[in-house]
């Protein structure tokens, strides 16, 4: 607070997200390994990696699924390890693998996620209803009704109808039908610039170069790359021609030459 | 205490929608809710008398009412690995991304519990004891507000003992390879059983469940102070009875901190075994060395290639192991050590005709009930491919090598139950021949389930969820009922084999038995042949009817 008013979160320029030495290991295997990253409040960041590289596991420690074998997240400041409610209430997640309540309505579930995250109940049911209307999803079905693409729509849903601070989405665009991303995209621009964090992981390239501010490229547990897109893409030659893609092929060691198999000619 | 009454509300609701949400769902419902409360009835009306009629005999009234508390208590835990449909609340991994502090996540899932339809089944069972107590005692009901007391701690001990259960199922066994537990376990149980029978282990006789009224016994089982609580209740030693069930509350105390403990664990992220990816990059690893060493033409065979891709999706999940497997594995097993060690051994079978003939009946029906699964299992061999099925039924393969391969599978996993209830046989009888013989019926018995199993699975595919604990008890009910006749002709096409060899061994002319096993052997690989020729005829004109039963049932 400042003279009475509330601050300006893009004013602050403490990062949201502060990846610390963060490490996880599963027994000899080394997931995520010592990595240090910092979020800027406000940024629509995206995660990058190949199969493999360590981005889901990055996700679970920051949302607070999975304990980090060494190292420290910290979230708006705050530790995730000492303050994981607090920093849960602050989070909206989609994750990768969905894991809706099959035998509720859809509404049932907005309403569910809204109340869980503090909301009053009819402040949540006015805000599911918005939710359902805007991206048109079937309040009245049960969730083991609805397509795959649906059941993303209502994890979007339920992930940001308590006006989250920061929203991680892992895969956000898998399987949802071209208008509805339209609409979800408009509605991820709107959050970014009311001051809201988006952490993204996605496959698609060409997304993350449309939507994206800054970028990370993971690689076997370690960064291998971070910036804005225009810094990597550019990479000091202001001539450049390449891709987000070409970066991220040439960051990863894959092959450039066009994919052939030896019996197919 | 917002969270907790709307987290209460979440579990009642599912719990409703599990039987109401759609119209077979409803319809299941209420067929099955009128007989399954009828037989629930009818069993509170009886297990007083067979309580009754159990203290007559040699055994003490002390050691009956511990074993009705320690059935209980493993009907209740075995519960969930018996493919009764689970609430999907149950899952509080559901949960952990919304700010939901640790001691409401763990006071709602314990308190949820008890909103389960399925939580009549130990509260019949209790109300059932409480009716013994006042129809059959001593003249004194003096205890009988104690007793009333004692049977809610022993329905409070049951729900925690069936969430630690869960939490197990759910949080801790996903990470482990099943079938090396398994294996384990096997041979541990087989080996242990054959050093009791062959007397190279011997029971202490202060640990002996048979050693009448010996407290140190008790203490060592958890529902063993319920009982002697129970016993001094019911015989009007109130006070006594009382000191007994505060006793009993120790076993209270470790199930909270466990099933906290368990909770917690999964609610921090921390690793309780290994994780899915490493182990599968070992098994990736392993798969590289032994195709570079060991490769023959066999192997790349369509059949075999089916019959394995079947066997390392369906050993390596837990979930098909506990629904699938354990029930038509173990039971069996079960049955035949119990018999043993029960009846056999001990001669607790010594009491009035109806006693004896309900034990006998009752077995006899589980083992039916059985039959009727393992043929669920073999009878409906596109179940389990409810991903794969178009793979399978698009593959360039023809039809009879598809049905081979997952026959291959089906006959290796069942002639493996089939050594093992024969070596336990075993345990019966002196003579080597018996068991051998056995073991032949056995897997001629197995032969003609897995032709017959083809035929069914064509005519009536339908989809067996097993990656989780989705079954209904009542479909099983209804799919059992259909099994049940087809077990009918496999009985029947079974008999002449059965009145072969048991009018050989009546005779006691072993030498017959070589001859016997070659032409029982031969018959059952004639009919399979039989029935799997006629089965691959048919399957093309039922292909449309499989892929839509297995992909959307």
């Amino acid at each position: 607070m400042m003279n009475g008013q509330l601050e300006n979160p893009l004013k602050n320029n403490k990062p949201a997200i502060r990846f610390e030495n963060l490490t996880r290991r599963f027994g000899d295997f080394t997931a995520v390994d010592s990595i240090n990253l910092e979020i800027k409040r406000g940024s629509f960041f995206g995660f990058l990696g190949p199969n493999g590289a360590g981005k889901s596991t990055t996700i679970n420690m920051l949302i607070g699924l999975l304990k980090p074998t060494s190292g420290k997240i910290y979230i708006e400041d705050m530790d995730i390890e000492r303050n994981p409610i607090e920093v849960k209430r602050i989070l909206g997640v989609v994750p990768e693998i969905l894991n809706l309540y099959e035998r509720l309505k859809s509404r049932e579930y907005l309403e569910l996620s809204g109340m869980l995250y503090g909301l009053r109940q009819s402040e949540a049911r006015k805000r599911s209803d918005e939710i359902l209307d805007l991206l048109e999803i079937e309040g009245e079905k049960y969730i083991v009704d609805l397509s795959q693409g649906m059941k993303k729509k209502v994890t979007l849903g339920a992930a940001i109808i308590h006006k989250p601070e920061i929203l991680v989405l892992d895969e956000p665009f898998i399987t949802v039908d071209a208008i509805s991303a339209r609409k979800i995209k408009d509605i991820l621009y709107t959050m970014v610039a009311s001051g809201v964090t988006i952490f993204m992981t996605s496959h698609v390239l060409e997304v993350i170069e449309k939507l994206c501010t800054d970028v990370a490229i993971i690689h076997e547990g370690k960064i291998l790359l971070t910036g804005t897109i225009d810094e990597l893409v550019k990479d000091g030659d202001m001539n450049s021609n390449q891709t987000l893609e070409d970066v991220f092929v040439k960051a990863v060691g894959g092959n450039m030459e066009r994919g052939e198999l030896s019996w197919i000619k | 205490m917002d969270q907790i009454a709307l987290l209460l509300k979440l579990r009642f609701i599912l719990t409703l929608r599990m039987y109401t949400r759609t119209l077979t769902s409803r319809i299941e419902s209420y067929f099955f809710f009128p007989l399954f409360i009828l037989g629930l009835v009818n069993f509170y009306a009886f297990l007083p008398y067979f309580i009754h009629e159990a203290i007559v005999f040699p055994a003490p009234p002390v050691m009956v009412f511990d074993i009705f508390f320690l059935f209980l208590l493993i009907m209740w835990i075995s519960v969930p690995l018996m493919g009764f449909r689970l609430n999907e609340s149950m899952d509080i991994k559901k949960l952990l991304h919304y700010p939901i502090p640790f001691p409401i996540l763990y006071l709602s899932t314990t308190l949820g519990n008890f909103f389960d339809v399925s939580s009549l089944l130990p509260l019949t069972f209790l109300a059932s004891i409480l009716n013994f107590f006042l129809k059959f005692n001593s003249g004194d009901i003096s205890g009988f507000t104690g007793a009333f007391l004692l049977c809610i701690l022993v329905f409070v001990f049951l729900q925690l003992s069936h969430q630690l259960v869960i939490l197990i199922l759910y949080n801790i066994l996903p990470r482990f390879n099943p079938m090396k537990i398994m294996a384990f376990l096997l041979l541990a149980i087989v080996g242990f059983m054959v050093c009791l029978n062959l007397r190279v282990i011997k029971v202490p006789d202060e640990f002996s469940i048979f050693n009448d009224e010996n407290l140190k016994f008790h203490a060592y089982l958890p529902t063993g102070y319920f009982g002697i609580s129970f016993y001094e209740f019911w015989l009007g030693n109130v006070k006594l009875g009382y000191r007994f069930m505060l006793q009993s509350i120790i076993w209270i105390f470790p199930l909270l901190i466990l099933n906290g403990f368990l909770t917690w664990a999964t609610f921090r992220g921390v690793d309780l075994g290994i994780v899915r990816t490493q182990a599968k990059a070992k098994r990736v690893r392993k798969a590289i060395l032994v195709n570079r060493h060991f490769s023959p033409k066999w192997a790349s065979h369509p059949a075999i290639i089916i019959a394995s891709i079947q066997a390392k999706t369906l050993l390596r999940d837990w979930h098909f192991i506990f629904y699938k497997m354990l029930p038509g594995e173990i039971t069996p097993i079960l049955i035949l050590l119990i018999i043993k060690y029960y009846f056999m051994e001990y001669g607790i079978i010594r009491g009035s005709e109806l006693f004896i003939y309900a034990t006998i009946g009752f077995l006899t029906l589980i083992i039916i009930l059985f039959l009727a699964q393992a043929f669920i299992f073999v009878g409906n061999i596109f179940g389990y491919d409810r991903e794969a099925i178009s793979v399978i039924l698009a593959s360039p393969v023809d039809d009879k090598t598809i049905l081979f391969g997952k026959n291959l599978f089906m006959f290796c996993l069942l002639s493996v139950d089939a050594l093992v209830i024969s070596m336990l046989t075993g345990l019966f009888v002196s003579r080597i021949a018996i068991p051998l013989t056995f073991f032949c019926f056995m897997e001629c018995m197995v032969i003609i389930l897995v032709g017959l199993g083809n035929f069914s699975s064509i005519i009536y595919p339908y989809h067996v969820p097993f990656d989780k604990p989705t079954v209904s008890f009542q479909g099983t009910l209804i799919v059992a009922i259909f099994s049940l006749l087809t077990d009918m002709i496999l009985l029947a096409l079974l008999s002449p084999i059965a009145i072969g060899f048991i009018t050989i061994i009546r005779m006691k002319e072993f030498i017959f038995l070589i001859p016997a096993a070659i032409a029982a052997l031969s018959y059952s690989c004639l009919l399979y042949w039989l029935f799997l020729n006629y089965s691959s005829r048919i399957l093309p004109r039922y292909r449309e009817m499989i892929y839509q039963n297995v992909r959307t049932l």
